[in-house]
């Protein structure tokens, strides 16, 4: 019983003086300077909750495979097809923002079989738009 | 065992797993500030910066879901 206390009590100390590792780490990112960074750590942040719900599912020793499900197992498969959604997401918005930051030049507005030169800021806008409305088209039929 | 026995150790338990899962969260918010800071040094851009926290399929927790052994 002692012995339970004692470790009980190391324990707390040793919380204590890590205190929230997360937190102190995650005050000291860099604040984004572009929509991308910001972007780049939204999709860091989503690592890290996948990592923790990995984390929790093995250390109770779930086996997701065996039916029926454990409530733990439901949790995480909601939380691999909400991270899935979310990546998806993020990734349709680079994209846009990678298009709408196009060199003009390079930029080509493709429409009903038609392909032509953006013109001017707008068009390149415009290219992005059509670009995301394709590929959300595409990733809905798949 | 009596139940404040129990009571002690399965509370040692969840304790030992909480601050095992804010070091795993706290190595993958130090991961994102490397990368960040590797953006504004312009040791690289910020999308292969993107690609780099990406989660690619076949990483932990899928390895989790489907009971293959992690890493």
């Amino acid at each position: 019983m002692k012995r339970l206390w004692l470790s009980g009590a190391m324990l707390a100390v040793a919380m204590f003086a890590t205190g929230c590792e997360t937190m102190r780490e995650a005050k000291e990112i860099p604040a984004p300077r572009s929509i991308l960074e910001g972007l780049a750590v939204a999709q860091g942040e989503i690592i890290a909750v996948r990592d923790l719900t990995a984390f929790i599912l093995n250390a109770n020793g779930q086996d997701c495979r065996e039916k029926p499900q454990t409530d733990l197992c439901a949790l995480g498969f909601r939380v691999d097809e909400r991270t899935r959604t979310l990546r998806d997401g993020l990734d349709d918005i680079r994209d846009a923002y990678l298009i709408a930051n196009m060199d003009i030049d390079r930029c080509r507005i493709e429409y009903a079989g038609v392909a032509m030169p953006c013109e001017d800021r707008y068009d390149i806008i415009l290219a992005g738009v059509i670009e995301v409305r394709k590929q959300i088209a595409e990733a809905t039929r798949k | 065992m009596s139940g404040t026995s129990k009571l002690i150790t399965k509370a040692i338990d969840t304790a030992i797993l909480v601050l095992l899962g804010d070091k795993i969260t706290a190595a993958r918010q130090r991961e994102i500030r490397r990368v960040i800071e590797s953006v504004h040094s312009e040791e690289i851009t910020a999308e292969e910066g993107y690609d780099r926290l990406r989660f690619e399929d076949g990483d932990a927790l899928d390895k989790a879901l489907k009971g293959l052994p992690a890493d």
